[in-house]
């Protein structure tokens, strides 16, 4: 049995429809030191961290393997290894066909922007496979942008991750303000 | 004269719903830090937009004002 995948696919991952200086802009309305010191950030490296640190986290959630760059499968009439669009961050493979890495679930970053790019085997288009992936990288992106935000806002970079008696997640940090904190 | 306060984060289980409480003497310390907060995460690309605040404030060891918020993740 043959295995055709589908052509390279590109979706956003993240919200991006705010401008980083229309954020920060608002902020200094409120809150001037604060939004001199986060222009003073490198917010496109700080999201490539958030999304290598989802996709790592999402590995371990779904048990797949995160490789650094997309496997290319010429042979399944795909031309080429790279995103559609953007630098590689990783991709997770996965599906459960019988044949291997049927599943390619990768994020990019282009500029700022993240995005997800994917391959799939036409076994696996019905499976859901591909759906699971990607809300498990989304959900895993949510959590690491929340730790890597208390991080920048904590006094010391700690940020404590447990579960409580009911089960939920939940992330603590220390802060430190007025005096001479930021 | 510096202030030290935490902030929690508790993911709401099946959901992209957070529950933040931010502890910290000063409600306008709290107000400021809150928008820091949302500030980068929107920077972030996973801005959080808010749909309640929670009852507040609660009384904690040291801490005489605390602000919570009800706010839903935006990716």
């Amino acid at each position: 049995m043959s295995r055709h995948l589908l052509a390279l696919r590109q979706a956003t991952i993240g919200d991006a429809s705010e401008s980083i200086a229309a954020v920060l802009d608002q902020l200094a309305r409120e809150d001037p030191v604060g939004a001199q010191w986060l222009r003073s950030l490198d917010w496109a490296e700080l999201r490539r961290l958030a999304a290598e640190r989802a996709l790592a986290q999402a590995a371990k959630t779904l048990a797949c393997p995160l490789q650094k760059q997309y496997a290319n499968a010429s042979q399944y009439g795909t031309e080429s290894g790279d995103p559609p669009k953007g630098t590689c961050i990783g991709v997770l493979v996965g599906g459960d066909t019988g044949y291997g890495s049927s599943v390619q679930l990768g994020v990019a970053i282009d500029g700022q922007a993240l995005s997800f790019f994917w391959n799939v085997a036409s076994q696996e288009a019905a499976s859901g496979t591909l759906e699971r992936m990607r809300e498990t990288v989304r959900q895993a992106f949510r959590e690491q942008t929340r730790i890597l935000m208390l991080e920048l806002l904590s006094e010391d970079g700690e940020v404590q991750r447990e579960q409580d008696a009911a089960g939920r997640t939940v992330l603590r940090a220390t802060l430190v303000v007025g005096g001479g904190a930021r | 004269m510096t202030t030290k306060g935490t902030i929690t984060i508790i993911a709401i289980p099946k959901s992209a719903e957070v529950e933040v409480h931010i502890d910290l003497p000063e409600v306008p310390e709290c107000t400021r830090i809150a928008a820091r907060m949302q500030a980068v995460l929107a920077c972030l690309g996973a801005p959080l937009e808010d749909i309640q605040d929670l009852p507040a404030p609660r009384q904690r060891q040291g801490v005489s004002h605390a602000m919570r918020k009800r706010v839903r993740g935006g990716t």
